[in-house]
């Protein structure tokens, strides 16, 4: 079983930190074929945090040889790429390629996060989709896009088969506590006080 | 040479500053450089390893890996407080080995190294002072295009120097500033880039040196990528850069101007008429970028003269096929620049003006944040401030009595300009 | 941004060419070029010929019998030649004439000689003066002017100087080339021996230059100051109506709404001018009663005259642009919202039309609205001072921050004196080039690999 060393960040889902460890390993390993072996999940951890600039930037690292000969990772790119020219079809197809187990979690993972963010971006971008666009959106099939859909709350407009989506608001995190508050307007009226 | 290896093994601090006497005289020893390496040990003996190891960085024939090696044992265990003692020993060591990781195309196994070594001449703390060895630092990143390496480093602002402790020189800062462009700009960080090409071309001069040429051509284009136009000189750009840069690059002049005036046809032409110089200066990719970022500004605009508009208009008005129209205007609301909803059923996208309400706790920390900052700005002011009143040169001009010329020293744009 | 620009109204273009056959009803070619003499009636008559094929006959016959009457044989040749088959030389005429020419002009050089030989300073000026106007008459503007010039040294009187003055001005004015005349008419304007002519005569000049150079709004003010009682003693230049056109229009075009009703419509003197071109004095009038739809029929109307004028024709296009704009401006400034449809209606276009020139308005920033494409409405945008304000503290923010910690950093370059200097022996330019071969080649990557 490869991977061993973050089998158990992946067990808990914590690819934040398996791209820290990714990005250590790279620039810290002597072990040049361990390196070569993590590629894949460094690749993924990326597009699993939603960061294409680095992804891109992680496979011009990559050599020639190993892109040309790791069919796992010709997938990889296949997927970076399909997800910055928002082609979602090609996306989802590429997604459902079995990289083996090893990958599957990061596989799911993906998944998951890409249909969740392309369902927030279609829910605040479209007033009306039509049910075969949200379905490539979605990688569903129509059926399925209109029964998920509208269990979600949007309205299907048998007519002229579109959907109208209801918008997502932005869930508010990181809400300072009041201590915090008072902490930093004291810092400013004391540095306003300094300097005059 | 004995004598060297004595020297440098005594243990007496206050006798290892006579060690840089033998500089001259190991470059002379190409072939006992590793025997002598290999008498000294990394930890007690850190300077004499460091003036050995220069020598053998000079010599062209030296077995690259094996400099690489020996250089990445001494980086990692080395003693910092000897290593201080000889500065430009040190950074020059750091440009030999930056060098050699680049000729055996290995240049991503000095990052960590580096990074490390960061703190050395920098008083512990590489986030403030600036050394060579930054540079170097970033030449490596870009080199391994490790670029998410530097960003911690690039994005702190350094703002001290300390020529005596870090033996920095003017080419260091100066390439310190355009590595950092570069690194912003393949991140896709353009404001912060044209800031960082912006200081390459404002640092003070009497010349006008490559690099600020280089710096402008990229201050340019990236200029065209975030706004489609571009500023003009800063105010405190020294009069020689302002008077003689343009005349080396024309072409890029030139381009830049087709954007202010010309059709898209006029400004394909133009990076056309140019791109031999652009693919020379390896910025063909950056001028083909720009040209791309017009149909996104148009688009941008066309949110604020209009309230709805159909699909078809704006593929018309911004010149794209109407089958992509409508992706590109997703792709914008994903990105956040602009707000809008699209209604496939009319084919109408309705745009929003102001989507930035200014409110909520992203806001109100990214607020702190600025005050904060601006806050510790202040008071490293108030350090230089006070550096300054109490330098020679400014009680020299105090104590001549002449009020009127003190002005000089008040204005810092002045001395500048 | 020039792919959203609005199209040239294309419409604009092709009633000129249709209304060129009706333009022998409305335009009285004899009229009109009885208000000129010299050798601007010639210049205006092939203008016209080459550009109106329904007078080309009329005006080609004209001009050769104006040419006649001067020595120019090389725009008489032009005349003929352009006239292609028209009219004929005449070989005899030729040969007289150029005969008839170069006696003179050895009889002119003989005077110029004789006088200089007597070294009197107002004869040699005569002479000169002479000899220069000769000149001018055959058409010889670069000897003209040479000859104009030198009598510079031999002026005693401040009339004198006023006299040259105008002689080189005119060139300019003839040749349609204003290098020179700027100096001269700044000269001139501060001879004391200025008298009302003289001055009506350098305000329409004056106009005359800014409007070459498109500054219209100046070109308004002076053609707008030309004293009235003196506007027709310089035919050999302008005419009063063409100063009420080309002021006018420039007003139009450049005034607000206030300079508009003081300096031309309640203008006693402008007025004069007004009332030789009435319906120039309407749209002026109903561009101020709000009345759009009306001026700029007048307007269309008058374009094809317009075109046919040799200092106006090549600015109607942008006059009419900006006149436009304007109106569309003043139309919507009352309001909140308005109804495309009606707009439209008001301004004698479609809303098609309507929409591009509103959008484009509204992105060079002369107009505060947003469009509503889809129901054809235009709202007037309503500023969010809190937003702006928000926006504007952070950019300064982050200016200041930008800007201070760059500062920072160069004072302690400067110092510890550290700076770029030339150094001859150990360029930048080499050490650098050589250290910095390797970083530019990242830029590969943005090579639109995805």
């Amino acid at each position: 079983m490869p991977f061993t060393e973050i089998a158990k960040l992946i067990a808990s889902k914590n690819f934040k930190s398996i791209l820290d460890y990714c990005q250590q390993q790279e620039i810290e390993s002597k072990n040049i074929e361990l390196i070569k072996s993590y590629y894949g999940v460094y690749l993924l951890s990326y597009l699993i945090n939603n960061d294409i600039i680095n992804a891109k930037h992680l496979w011009k690292r990559i050599s020639n040889d190993l892109k040309q000969s790791n069919q796992q990772l010709k997938n990889i790119y296949t997927i970076i790429k399909s997800i910055s020219q928002a082609n979602p079809t090609i996306t989802y197809t590429a997604l459902s390629i079995n990289l083996g187990d090893d990958y599957t979690p990061f596989i799911t993972t993906l998944k998951e996060n890409f249909q969740q963010r392309t369902f927030e971006l279609i829910s605040n971008a479209y007033s009306s989709i039509t049910v075969s666009d949200c379905s490539s959106y979605l990688g569903i099939s129509p059926d399925d896009t209109i029964q998920f859909t509208t269990s979600k709350g949007w309205e299907h407009d048998k007519a002229s088969n579109t959907l109208k989506p209801i918008p997502i608001h932005k869930q508010i995190t990181g809400l300072p506590t009041g201590g915090q508050q008072i902490r930093s307007l004291t810092n400013y009226v004391l540095f306003l006080e300094k300097s005059t | 040479m004995d004598s060297f290896v004595l020297d440098a093994q005594n243990p007496n601090p206050k006798n290892l500053k006579n060690l840089l006497k033998y500089e001259e005289q190991l470059e002379r020893q190409l072939v006992s450089l590793d025997n002598i390496l290999g008498a000294l040990d990394v930890r007690n003996h850190s300077l004499g390893q460091l003036l050995v190891l220069k020598a053998k960085g000079a010599d062209q024939n030296k077995n690259r890996n094996t400099f690489i090696d020996q250089c990445n044992n001494f980086f990692r265990n080395c003693n910092f407080e000897q290593v201080r003692i000889a500065p430009a020993q040190f950074s020059s060591l750091s440009k030999f080995y930056t060098e050699a990781l680049f000729e055996v195309r290995q240049p991503i196994r000095g990052v960590a190294i580096l990074k490390e070594a960061l703190n050395i001449l920098s008083d512990n703390k590489p986030t403030s002072n600036l050394t060579p060895i930054h540079t170097d630092f970033l030449q490596l990143c870009i080199l391994s295009k490790c670029y998410h390496q530097a960003l911690p480093l690039i994005e702190s602002n350094i703002t001290h120097i300390n020529p005596e402790q870090s033996s920095i020189a003017i080419k260091d800062i100066l390439c310190y500033f355009y590595y950092s462009g570069i690194i912003f700009t393949a991140l896709k960080k353009y404001k912060k880039a044209i800031e960082a090409f912006k200081f390459v071309i404002t640092a003070p001069a009497s010349a006008l040196s490559a690099i600020a040429v280089e710096a402008y051509k990229k201050y340019l284009i990236v200029n065209l990528i975030q706004y489609g136009t571009t500023q003009h000189f800063p105010r405190c750009t020294p009069a020689v850069v302002q008077r003689n840069i343009k005349s080396h690059c024309k072409p890029y002049t030139e381009f830049v101007q087709s954007f202010s005036n010309g059709s898209l046809n006029d400004i394909i032409n133009k990076s056309s008429s140019g791109a031999e110089f652009f693919q020379k200066d390896n910025n063909w990719g950056l001028v083909k970028l720009s040209i791309k970022s017009i149909h996104r500004r148009n688009i941008k605009k066309l949110t604020q003269t209009f309230m709805t508009l159909s699909i078809s208009d704006i593929a018309e008005k911004v010149n794209i096929p109407k089958a992509k129209a409508e992706q590109f205007v997703l792709k914008m609301i994903e990105e956040g620049e602009i707000f809008a909803t699209i209604n496939q059923k009319d084919g109408m996208v309705t745009f929003d003006e102001c989507f930035e309400d200014f409110s909520g706790p992203a806001i109100l920390n990214d607020l702190d944040r600025n005050i904060n900052n601006i806050v510790s700005l202040e008071s490293k002011i108030k350090d230089m401030d006070e550096k300054i009143s109490l330098s020679n040169g400014y009680l020299k001009k105090l104590a001549s009595g002449k009020g009127t010329q003190l002005s000089q020293y008040e204005d810092p744009m002045e001395d500048i300009n | 941004m020039e792919d959203m620009e609005v199209e040239k109204n294309s419409e604009g273009s092709s009633s000129s060419n249709n209304n060129n056959s009706s333009i022998s009803n409305e335009f009285d070619l004899e009229t009109y070029i009885n208000n000129y003499t010299g050798f601007t009636k010639i210049y205006r008559l092939i203008f016209i010929a080459e550009n109106c094929k329904p007078l080309e006959v009329e005006a080609y016959n004209m001009a050769l019998k104006e040419v006649q009457k001067t020595p120019n044989l090389e725009l008489y040749n032009n005349i003929i030649n352009k006239s292609h088959g028209i009219l004929e030389f005449d070989p005899s005429y030729i040969e007289n004439l150029s005969k008839k020419n170069s006696l003179q002009l050895d009889k002119l050089e003989q005077d110029l000689n004789t006088a200089k030989s007597n070294m009197v300073k107002d004869s040699i000026r005569f002479a000169q003066n002479d000899l220069g106007e000769f000149y001018y008459k055959l058409g010889d503007h670069q000897n003209a002017l040479k000859c104009f010039i030198r009598t510079r040294d031999y002026c005693t009187t401040s009339k004198h100087v006023l006299a040259m003055c105008f002689n080189i001005i005119k060139l300019g004015v003839d040749n349609q080339n204003y290098t020179h005349a700027p100096s001269y008419i700044a000269k001139a304007e501060q001879s004391p021996d200025l008298d009302s002519a003289s001055n009506a005569k350098l305000r329409s000049v004056n106009g005359l230059l800014n409007l070459d150079s498109s500054r219209f709004k100046l070109a308004a003010r002076k053609f707008i100051e030309t004293p009235f009682e003196q506007s027709n003693v310089f035919s050999d230049i302008i005419s009063p109506q063409d100063i009420a056109y080309y002021g006018g229009l420039c007003a139009l075009a450049t005034f607000d709404r206030n300079e508009l009703k003081k300096k031309v419509i309640d203008d006693p003197m402008f007025k004069n001018y007004l009332e030789l071109v009435p319906e120039l004095r309407e749209l002026i009038n109903d561009f101020y009663n709000t009345k759009y739809g009306s001026c700029l029929k007048y307007l269309d109307k008058m374009k094809p005259i317009l075109l046919l004028d040799i200092h106006l024709y090549k600015h109607v296009e942008s006059l009419y642009q900006k006149i436009r704009s304007k109106a569309l401006i003043q139309y919507f400034s009352p309001y909140q919202s308005v109804d495309m449809n009606i707009m439209a209606g008001a301004f004698n276009t479609t809303v098609i039309q309507l929409e591009r020139e509103i959008s484009k308005l509204i992105m060079d920033g002369d107009i505060q609205a947003r469009i509503d494409s889809h129901n054809k409405r235009l709202y007037a945008r309503k500023a969010d001072q809190r937003t702006t304000t928000f926006e504007k503290t952070v950019q300064v923010g982050s200016d200041f921050q930008n800007s201070s910690n760059s500062l920072l950093l160069r004072l302690e370059m400067l110092n510890n004196n550290i700076s770029t200097v030339s150094n001859r022996k150990d360029t930048d330019r080499s050490n650098w080039e050589h250290s910095l071969h390797h970083p530019h080649q990242m830029f590969n990557l943005f090579n639109n690999k995805f």
